[in-house]
């Protein structure tokens, strides 16, 4: 029993660290407005999302055959459709500065949401 | 155990394994988190590791994640798997050593905690994202959850079994 509750308090605390983290750590982190589309390692499009006026969306074929339609529009960027088996990408929704990337792991497609807004000049438009 | 008894049913274990698993596919994903599942196969894996030994636990873990990932024909989903599974293997027999058989929800809770690191550590290689950590505590808080249900269940069976 003593042990019990000795494991029990060690998974609340292990708990209590990761919603700390989940709760402080996002509003730091990935601030930005640049979007970045990964596939694997190959990075295939870069969007400056504050430029964006009209809402477009586009195809990107897979290295498995399949594919992921992006919707974008100003500051947030989406998966709208994929035919992904789980479609979590789709799932997840918008992802925008200061929010979780997207990831579709069936896919190895990945969209990051990068960089101080200095480096927008760098990495370009759409 | 005779030799070609214990194979009949490490297979057995491991057919039911994977009927587990591919029963499991078919539920629609709770939570729109990548790599977040209940992982009901790894029930097999340990009562196989505290009815029979790790020899063959790791048998069957291995032979259950190379044909699970056959019939659901992704190479990715096999590297997640099998990163994923063999960390929470050498976690598993880790713990059972330290907390016994008795609280093997622990044990799965770490085992599943353990998991989800893996895969999330291949992920970032796969992706070449190190953003995808930033899904680290909400998978290690679900691990805790499974883990400890699919521990709790594994105990059930093991007292039918003896």
């Amino acid at each position: 029993m003593k042990a019990d509750i000795k494991l029990i308090s060690v998974f609340a605390f292990i708990c209590l660290v990761c919603l700390l983290i989940m709760t402080l750590g996002n509003k730091g982190i990935n601030q930005g407005t640049v979007a970045q589309i990964k596939l694997g390692d190959k990075v295939i499009r870069t969007i400056n999302l504050s430029e964006v006026n009209e809402p477009y969306e586009f195809k990107v074929q897979t290295d498995d055959g399949g594919y992921n339609i992006i919707y974008v529009e100003n500051g947030k960027i989406m998966i709208k459709d994929s035919d992904c088996p789980d479609k979590i990408c789709v799932k997840q929704g918008y992802a925008y500065s200061g929010s979780l990337p997207i990831i579709c792991l069936p896919h190895k497609l990945s969209v990051v949401i990068l960089g101080k807004p200095e480096i927008d000049a760098v990495a370009g438009g759409q | 155990m005779m030799k070609s008894k214990k194979i009949a049913y490490l297979s057995v274990m491991t057919c039911i394994a994977l009927v587990i698993f591919a029963v499991e596919a078919q539920i629609p994903p709770l939570v729109p988190i990548p790599g977040i599942k209940l992982g009901l196969a790894n029930i097999i894996t340990l009562i196989t590791l505290v009815y029979f030994g790790k020899r063959e636990a790791l048998a069957v873990l291995f032979v259950r994640i190379v044909l699970a990932s056959l019939f659901a024909g992704t190479v990715t989903g096999f590297l997640y798997s099998i990163a994923g599974g063999l960390l929470s293997f050498l976690v598993m027999c880790l713990m059972l050593k330290i907390s016994g058989k008795e609280k093997l929800w622990a044990v799965s809770a770490f085992a599943a905690m353990a998991h989800n690191t893996g895969q999330i550590c291949v992920a970032a290689i796969i992706t070449q994202t190190v953003q995808i950590f930033w899904y680290l505590p909400f998978l290690i808080i679900s691990g805790i959850i499974t883990g400890v249900f699919t521990g709790l269940c594994a105990g059930l069976v093991l007292k039918y079994l003896k």
